[in-house]
C-alpha cells in the first residue's frame, strides 16, 4: 500500500471530526487518484469523472462513521470501492443500456424482452441494496467470489485463513439472501 | 443447522443459486471488480504529484461540506425524537443545532438571508412560499410532509395571537437586545402554543398546497419524505 494513501488513527480521527486540514489534505491526495480510477474503469470524460468524485467524497463523509480501521479493513480500499460504486451507479442512471452493450440480444424492442430487461434490472437492483447493507468484509467476500477470485487468493487479500474466509462467504450468502428476502417483500 | 440434516441441504440449494445470480452479475458489470491493493498502487504512481486545480479544489471541497452537514442534520433529527416545533423555528432549531449559519441555508436555498430570516421567525406564511423552496427545504432538513403538516398547522394557529406577542416582547426589552427578543418570542410562542394545541390538529391545510409538494417531492425521488 503506498505510504500516502495511508492515513494514521490521528488523520482519520480528524477527518471524521471534521477538521479542515484533515479534509483539504484528505481531498488533495485521494481526488486525483479516485479520478483516474473511474476514468480508467469506466472510460469517462473528464467532467463526468470529476462529477463522481465530488459525489463519492460525499459518499465517504456520509459513511466515514461506519468505516472501523480496528476490523482489518483498509481505509484506501474502502474509498476506492466507494468510488467505484459511485461511478456504477452514474452509469447505470446515465447510460441506461449501456452495461447491457456486450449482451446484444437484450438490445431489442420486443415488448417481452424490454419488461424482462426492466425485471432483471430491478433484481439487480435489489440485490445491490442488499449487498450494500451487509458488513464491509462480507461484502468484499462476496464481491471478490462472484468474480471467480479463487478463495486463497481472498484469503491473501484480507489477510485471513483460507477456511475463515469459506466460513464467512457461506454465513455472507445466507445474510444476503435473508436481507433480499425480507426487502423484496 | 446442521443438527437437521434436511434443512442444510434445502439451504444450501437455494444459497447455490444466490451465488450463481451473483455471479451473473458481475458478468453483467452490475458489481464491480473489487479495488485490489496492486490496483491501488498503480493509482498511485499514476497520480503522483497531480494537483487538483483551484475550482475543483472547492467544488470537491463544497461536497464534503455538504455531507458533514448533513450528518449534523441527522443528528439533531434523531434528537429530536419526532419533536414538531412552529414552521419557522422548527428550521431555525435545527438549523442552530446543526451548527450551519443563515448564510450557508440562504447558500443551499439560492435565496437571501432575509428571507430565511423572515420565515424562521414566522413574518412570511410557508403556505405562501414557492413549492420548490418548501421541498427544498425539506430536502435540507429531512422533513416529512407529515411533520410539515403540523409545523405549518401550528404556525397557522399562533400566527395571529403571535404580532401582539412580538410587540409586548420588544417593549420589555432594550431595542439592541435583537437576541432576547428572539428568546422571549420564541417562549412566548411555545407558550401560545401550548395553549391552542388542541385546535392546532383541526387547521385545514389547503389540499392544493399538499399536492403540489407531494409531485414537487415525487419528481425528484425523494419518496421517503412523503
Amino acid at each position: 500500500m503506498p505510504d500516502n494513501l495511508v492515513l494514521s488513527p490521528e488523520e482519520f480521527a480528524n477527518l471524521k471530526d471534521g477538521d479542515e486540514t484533515a479534509q483539504l489534505s484528505f481531498m488533495r491526495t485521494f481526488a486525483p487518484c479516485i479520478k483516474s480510477l473511474v476514468k480508467r474503469r469506466f472510460g469517462l470524460l473528464d467532467v463526468d469523472a470529476e462529477d463522481i468524485v465530488a459525489v463519492a467524497l460525499y459518499k465517504v463523509i456520509m459513511n466515514i462513521h461506519k468505516f472501523d480501521p480496528g476490523r482489518g479493513a483498509k481505509f484506501s480500499t474502502w474509498v476506492f470501492q466507494i468510488a467505484v460504486n459511485t461511478a456504477r451507479d452514474w452509469c447505470r442512471k446515465n447510460r441506461e443500456n449501456s452495461w447491457l452493450v456486450h449482451d446484444v440480444e437484450h438490445i431489442s424492442f420486443d415488448p417481452e424482452k424490454v419488461q424482462e430487461r426492466e425485471e432483471s434490472t430491478k433484481d439487480a437492483k435489489l440485490i445491490w441494496d442488499a449487498m450494500s447493507r451487509l458488513d464491509e468484509i462480507d461484502r468484499q467476500i462476496l464481491e471478490w467470489d462472484a468474480h471467480d477470485v479463487p478463495l486463497v487468493q481472498i484469503a491473501k487479500y484480507l489477510r485471513m485463513q483460507e477456511g475463515t474466509v469459506r466460513q464467512r462467504k457461506s454465513r455472507a450468502l445466507q445474510k444476503l439472501k435473508a436481507i433480499y428476502e425480507s426487502i423484496s417483500n | 443447522m446442521r443438527k437437521d440434516g434436511s434443512s442444510t441441504t434445502g439451504n444450501d440449494n437455494d444459497l447455490e443459486k444466490c451465488e450463481a445470480e451473483l455471479k451473473l452479475l458481475a458478468k453483467s458489470g452490475e458489481i464491480p471488480y473489487p479495488v485490489s491493493e496492486k490496483e491501488i498502487e498503480e493509482l498511485s504512481n499514476e497520480c503522483a504529484g497531480l494537483i487538483v486545480p483551484p475550482e475543483l479544489e472547492e467544488k470537491y471541497l463544497n461536497s464534503m461540506k455538504m455531507a458533514y452537514e448533513n450528518l449534523a442534520i441527522d443528528k439533531v433529527r434523531r434528537m429530536l425524537h419526532g419533536q414538531v416545533r412552529v414552521f419557522g423555528r422548527h428550521i431555525q432549531y435545527i438549523r442552530k443545532e446543526a451548527g450551519l449559519n443563515l448564510s450557508r441555508v440562504a447558500e443551499r436555498l439560492g435565496k437571501g438571508e432575509e428571507f430565511i430570516q423572515k420565515l424562521e421567525s414566522g413574518q412570511l406564511n410557508p403556505l405562501q412560499v414557492a413549492k420548490e423552496t418548501i421541498s427544498d427545504i425539506m430536502e435540507i432538513f429531512k422533513i416529512n410532509v407529515k411533520e410539515l403538516i403540523s409545523a405549518i398547522q401550528m404556525f397557522l394557529v399562533i400566527a395571529p395571537m403571535v404580532e401582539t406577542a412580538h410587540v409586548h416582547a420588544r417593549a420589555d426589552t432594550k431595542m439592541k437586545e435583537e437576541e432576547k427578543i428572539e428568546d422571549i418570542s420564541i417562549a412566548v410562542e411555545d407558550l401560545l402554543y401550548g395553549a391552542s394545541k388542541k385546535d392546532a390538529r383541526k387547521v385545514p391545510i389547503p389540499e392544493e398546497f399538499l399536492k403540489n409538494i407531494t409531485e414537487e417531492l415525487q419528481r425528484r425521488g425523494r419518496t421517503d419524505l412523503i
